[in-house]
């Protein structure tokens, strides 16, 4: 077996190993597997023979007995536990391949290795480790077969693997765009984690953990005119806090009036206003988001409903995205639906009384009071999205605001509503998105549901006024590389790992009408904004190798000979001639036929001869040649 | 044109089946890209092997002559019609000549190469080249691609295998001794007489100059006789009726062997088999023309052999046993090979 | 297309009927300064064809029957003591003329034959260290009998290799062998030659001839016909790098016979097989395929130059 052969399986037992390795979940103890690997690998290398039969019987056995272990007890994770298993067994066999088929098994492990990944990570390495595992997957089965065939070399078919990559990955893209996608599993459940908003009737503590961390993209939305402020995009109200889970329960669902989807809530405010359009991706609610303060709703519905608390539901059930043009004063709400609920504390948090007035002494007004918290708690309690959960019978209020004074948006909203309520200024915690990302390129946010906040809103002198008291997270300062690497995130959040039998139906549209006006195609789906420049450079790009393909082959000969070879060509098609004639040989053959032209056929035939290996010539030779070639190709 | 599974081929379609149903199943889209990824591959190593084997054309030449069990050198032409595409990787199976196939690394387009192989082939008889095939199962191990070699008509369409031709230096040795010592006194007479003298000519042996006439005329004179009338000898053998066919090829074998060695020494030979008489001759042309009858010849099944042949002067007799119907005649034969004793 | 080459063609196949390709030959391995060895059978026109391009090109001409006890001085000269000047002077052998038929080559001991392939390929004599030119244009137009081979010395290869052509006459077709029955005068003929071309003139035409251009495409060309020789399978010694600078001097002269000042590669083509057929060492002679055919099929298979 040739060492290449050898470093090539060791290479793709790598990538099935980091696809592992880089995915979420994974023990980083079996890094350890992968030294063991490259050793077995070396020895192989170098000529050593393979381990002992019982050895590595005996190791075998002994993962799986630690396979078992793993599944019941370690991390109960059956994936997880294959993993494992898979590295271990990589690391195992690296020292026990012997004949040219043993490789195979290892090539099969890696698939099974980048399988597992694939449930695993939804991250960009996957892509990384999976153009890795193309290109030494096409290259170690090209070279098995090479094997197989009784070669040894594989220097002589550098050419045909590397185009043969080419197409497979081009083949790739294809059939990803093409294998049809079905809406549901057929049997079980599926393991991935799908786009969960957290905006249920009921949301627990500690919940939204997970969501901070996702950034899979939310909405777009580009507001008219452009605001200076931190925008807030309101979602839904919560008001009674029991078991430590915020519930909604006095809001009151009611239809507004509109017709061809277009809902008058309120008069225009005289003052400015907010336009904004957004696309809402499928998600598990009925909210819809905005700015505070809506009074006209454009979307394409049948009805829209809205709560009592200024929540706005389009109730359908939604399986594509929602674009919709809301108009927003973003002023605060008027307080005339204060409700005794507003005040609701629970009973074991009786203490926290005593706390807050300890915090406000000496405070007038309510408004004075509310401030005074909001700084209180952003400045002596540390932002973590890493809350451990409270002991048990402990309310995780009580945890944040005393034992830990550690946790995130949820807990800070949570703890000043209650606090508030403590003394008598009713509150509510909102909850929706906050900022988002700013593209200038388009002019609008991209907001993730890493953007997803909660807040509070508080009734003071007849309005809802907003307070944040989460502070504020830290600016990153982002370098080129890191938005460009963000941008490529988002690209495969959105194709790839987002990518849906409604983006199907859309390509295909699009691809089926390539004449339709630009204007025609909304111009914020992202579909028909970046398909049409990549496939117009993917087409600019196969007609410049073409070109330079046509150009290389036509730049060896020279022009006569170009002119001599379609002559060539016309010929050949005639008389029955060999391919490896001179021009003299094929003059003599025009000669002996019977076609029109055979004086002229001598003549460009000798002409060419002399333009071609000619020592010099005249312009009239040339100007005669291309007469005859003219004349010939006319007449043939 | 048949397309055959290997074995890992089959595994692999396997895999792609579970991923398949593991990736509609979970609507991961990672997963489908791997399935992607499997099924690309398989429409790869379905569609190359038929480019690859497209458009190339064959011709086949043996060098000659050829004999059973000699090793000759077979050539294989390759030619690539295509205009733009490399073939790589493929065989060219001959059955029975290379049942394992030919492989060919690469062939450029519009290029030609030739392959020379070491060849044996086991029996005598006609062998048609016609039966080509090609196979790819470029660029992986998953299918292997079988159709039939276009050939090229110029290519050598079947050859003959003469009979297996071994040493008999020393029966026949033996046996000239013994024809020069019973039959010397009769030949000796006739073979002096010439029946010319002609001038000398390039290419005349100096052996046959006639010194005397050369002394007479001036010039260099030689003698013409007819060469081997002394030497004249009837190869006899049967084709009837053997108890094995292996034994009717061995008596083959050895009659072809016989024939040649009696050639080779100049002898006259005529060759007699029950079907057919090939008169008298000598030289490499007469021997090629009686191995030619002996590559082709079948075993008769007739009780008797219709022999009119007049059996006169020296007689080697190939029989097939000691019950062959030509036994009769052994009284007059120089010498009887039975094939149950060869 | 200088004039005086047609003129002598046309003389030449008025003597020798139905032989046009070997007159040709003759002619461009003359203009190409190299030297023919013709293998056929006796009484084809050989000596006929020796002869009348000497006196066709008023060249001085000699006749060497090699024979078994011919010896070196026979051919190159020898030093004879002069007693009236009582010194020893160099009295020129056969050797020294512009066409030099070396006949029956085979013949003789392979020590005479080194001796004029020596001369030959020098293009002078030295004996006694005394270093004699010989005449230019010269030219050896030697022969060998295929058929005899008892007491014969075939030429080695290293010694073919200085034969610029390997030439086989063959019979003449019928209707041209029925032109040499009818015709009785025979050397009267040949004697009845006048010369068409003066000895500076074919000087010239040999300096010429090396002027032709070539393309570089059919160095290539050339060049891998030559290499297709050294890897063939059939072959045993392909053609050497002296081969290759003969094959290029004779398409040269073909080209400038031809009438052409620049070479094509059907110059290469037409003179390969005879220029190459007697330099390569087949592994098995085969009886149908020789070398010569060999050559021709290799060259069909090489792609020609576009």
């Amino acid at each position: 077996m040739p060492p290449t052969y050898r470093i090539l399986t060791c290479l793709i037992g790598l990538t099935g190993d980091a696809s592992l390795l880089l995915s979420e979940g994974m023990f980083m103890t079996f890094l350890l597997t992968v030294p063991f690997m490259l050793w077995g690998y070396y020895r192989g290398v170098k000529g050593y023979p393979s381990a002992h039969r019982f050895v590595v019987g005996g190791l075998s056995l002994i993962t799986l007995l630690y396979f078992f272990l793993d599944v019941t007890t370690l991390s109960r994770d059956v994936i997880v536990s294959v993993g494992h298993l898979t590295m271990i067994f990589h690391a195992i066999k690296s020292f026990d391949i012997k004949d040219p088929w043993d490789p195979l098994q290892v090539f099969f492990m890696a698939l099974i290795q980048l399988l597992l990944a694939s449930e695993l990570t939804r991250s960009m390495v996957f892509a990384v480790v999976f153009v890795f595992f193309i290109i030494g997957m096409v290259i170690a089965m090209f070279y098995s077969h090479i094997i197989k065939e009784g070669g040894r070399r594989i220097r002589p078919f550098v050419r045909p693997i590397t185009s043969l990559t080419v197409i497979i990955m081009l083949l790739v893209v294809v059939l990803f765009l093409a294998l049809p996608r079905f809406r549901g599993s057929l049997w079980g459940k599926s393991l991935s984690k799908g786009i969960k908003s957290g905006f249920s009737e009921k949301v627990r503590l500690g919940t939204l953990e997970e969501i901070k961390l996702d950034p899979t993209v939310v909405m777009r939305v580009s507001v008219q005119p452009r605001q200076g402020f931190r925008p807030y995009w309101r979602g839904m109200t919560f008001d009674i806090y029991l078991d430590n889970a915020w519930l909604n329960v006095i809001a009151e669902k009611l239809s507004v009036p509109g017709e061809r989807g277009r809902f008058n809530l309120d008069n225009p405010p005289s003052e400015r206003h907010f336009r904004q359009e957004i696309i809402l991706e499928p998600l598990d609610t009925e909210v819809i988001f905005s700015l505070r303060g809506v009074y006209r709703l454009d979307v394409d519905a049948k009805r829209l409903l809205i709560d009592t608390t200024g929540t706005l539901f389009v109730p359908e059930k939604r399986a594509k995205r929602l674009r919709y043009i809301a108009y927003s004063s973003n002023k605060p709400l008027l307080t005339d639906d204060l409700n005794g609920v507003y005040l609701q504390v629970p009973d074991d948090l009786g203490w926290l009384k005593g706390f807050t007035e300890e915090i406000v002494r000496g405070l007038k007004t309510p408004l004075e009071k509310a401030e005074t918290i909001q700084r209180y708690l952003r400045e002596n309690y540390r932002y973590s999205l890493k809350v451990k959960p409270p002991s048990p019978g402990e309310s995780p209020i009580k945890d944040f605001l005393i034992t830990t004074r550690e946790g995130y948006c949820e807990y800070y909203a949570t703890a000043m509503v209650l606090m508030l309520r403590s003394i008598g200024i009713p509150a509510r915690v909102v909850s929706g998105y906050v900022g988002g990302e700013y593209n200038r390129y388009g002019d609008y946010y991209i907001i993730r549901q890493k953007n997803a906040h909660t807040w509070v809103e508080a009734a003071i002198d007849g309005l809802w006024q907003r307070f944040d008291p989460t502070p504020p997270e830290p600016p990153v300062e982002r370098t080129v590389i890191a938005l460009y690497l963000d941008f490529l995130k988002l690209k495969w959040d959105r194709y790839v790992i987002g990518f849906s039998r409604y983006d199907q139906k859309r390509l295909l549209r699009f691809l089926s009408t390539p004449v339709r006006k630009r204007k025609d195609i909304d111009q914020t789906t992202l579909p028909q904004r970046y398909i049409f420049p990549i496939f117009a450079a993917s087409v600019i790009f196969a007609l410049l190798i073409l070109g330079y393909n046509l150009y290389r082959r036509r730049r060896a000969l020279r022009r006569e000979s170009i002119y001599y070879l379609k002559i060539r060509r016309l010929l050949e098609k005639r008389l029955d001639i060999d391919r490896n004639l001179t021009a003299e040989e094929t003059a003599k053959a025009v000669i002996a036929s019977n076609i029109e032209v055979r004086t002229e056929c001598a003549e460009f035939l000798k002409l060419y001869n002399l333009l071609r290996f000619g020592k010099e010539h005249s312009e009239n030779d040339i100007i005669r040649f291309r007469l005859l070639y003219k004349r010939i190709k006319e007449r043939i | 044109m048949r397309l055959s599974v290997t074995r890992e081929g089959k595994r692999f379609l396997l895999a792609i089946t579970v991923v398949a149903f593991a990736a509609f199943n979970t609507a991961n889209n990672l997963m489908y890209l791997i399935l992607a990824l499997m099924l690309s591959s398989l429409i790869i190593s379905l569609t190359l092997p038929y480019i690859m084997l497209r458009g190339l054309k064959f011709s086949f030449s043996v060098q000659e002559p050829l004999f059973a069990n000699r090793e000759s050198v077979f050539t294989v032409t390759v030619k690539n019609l295509k205009r733009k595409v490399t073939s790589y990787s493929f065989r060219v199976i001959v059955p029975e000549l290379l049942d394992d196939g030919l492989y060919i690394e690469r062939i450029e387009p519009g290029d030609s190469l030739e392959f020379a192989e070491r060849i044996r082939f086991r029996r005598r008889g006609v062998y048609r080249l016609g039966q080509t095939r090609v196979s790819s199962s470029f660029p992986f191990i998953f299918f292997t691609l079988r159709m039939k070699a276009t050939e090229d008509t110029a290519s050598q369409k079947s050859v003959v295998i003469y009979p297996e031709i071994y040493d008999l230096k020393k029966e026949v040795d033996e046996f000239v001794y013994s024809l020069i010592t019973e039959a010397s006194s009769m030949i000796r007479t006739e073979s002096e007489e010439f029946q010319s003298i002609r001038e000398y000519r390039y290419g005349d042996s100096w052996r046959s100059i006639h010194w005397k006439a050369t002394a007479r005329t001036g010039q260099l004179m030689v003698k013409e006789c007819y060469e081997g009338t002394t030497e004249q000898v009837t190869v006899v053998l049967d084709s009837m009726r053997y108890p094995s066919s292996e034994l009717f090829e061995k008596a083959i074998s050895f009659t072809a062997s016989l024939t040649s060695e009696l050639i080779g020494r100049n002898y006259s030979v005529r060759f007699v088999t029950c079907h057919k008489s090939i008169p008298y001759g000598s030289g490499t042309e007469h021997l090629y023309k009686i191995l030619d009858h002996l590559a082709m010849i079948e075993e008769g099944t007739d009780i008797g052999c219709p022999f009119d042949e007049s059996l006169d002067g020296m007689i080697v007799m190939v029989l097939s046993s000691r019950a062959s119907s030509l036994r009769r005649y052994t009284s007059s034969a120089l010498r009887v090979y039975y094939a149950t004793d060869l | 297309m200088v004039s005086w080459i047609k003129e002598l063609q046309n003389i030449l196949t008025s003597v020798i009927k139905g032989k046009d390709r070997a007159i040709k030959m003759a002619i461009v391995t003359l203009i190409a300064r190299g030297h023919l060895l013709i293998e056929d059978v006796p009484g084809v026109g050989k000596t006929t064809l020796a002869l009348s391009l000497a006196r066709a090109t008023d060249c001085s001409f000699q006749r060497i029957q090699f024979t078994s006890d011919l010896l070196p001085s026979d051919i190159l000269g020898v030093n004879i003591y002069n007693p009236d000047r009582r010194e020893f002077e160099f009295r020129q052998g056969p050797i020294f003329a512009n066409i030099v038929l070396a006949d029956e080559i085979n013949r003789t001991n392979p020590k005479t034959q080194s001796a004029l392939l020596e001369a030959m390929n020098e293009r002078r004599v030295s004996i006694e260290k005394q270093t004699y030119p010989l005449p230019s244009p010269f030219m050896v137009i030697a022969t060998q009998n295929p058929l005899e081979y008892h007491g014969t010395f075939p030429l080695p290869e290293s010694q073919l290799d200085r034969f610029m052509m390997h030439l086989r006459i063959g019979y003449p077709e019928f209707e041209y062998e029925k032109l040499v029955l009818k015709e009785v005068r025979d050397l009267e003929s040949v004697e009845s030659i006048t010369p068409v071309v003066s000895k500076e003139e074919i000087l010239k035409a040999q300096e010429a001839a090396q002027e032709v251009h070539v393309d570089d495409s059919l160095y290539d060309y050339l060049l891998k016909i030559v290499a297709r020789t050294r890897n063939h399978e059939q072959i045993r010694l392909g053609v050497s790098t002296r081969g290759a600078q003969f094959l290029l001097r004779a398409a040269r002269a073909y080209a400038y016979v031809e009438g052409r000042d620049y070479l094509l590669p059907d110059d290469i083509k037409e003179v390969a097989p005879l220029v190459i057929g007697h330099r390569i060492i087949l592994k098995t002679r085969t009886y149908i395929r020789d070398a010569e055919v060999l050559v021709k099929e290799i060259i069909e298979k090489i792609a020609v130059p576009l």
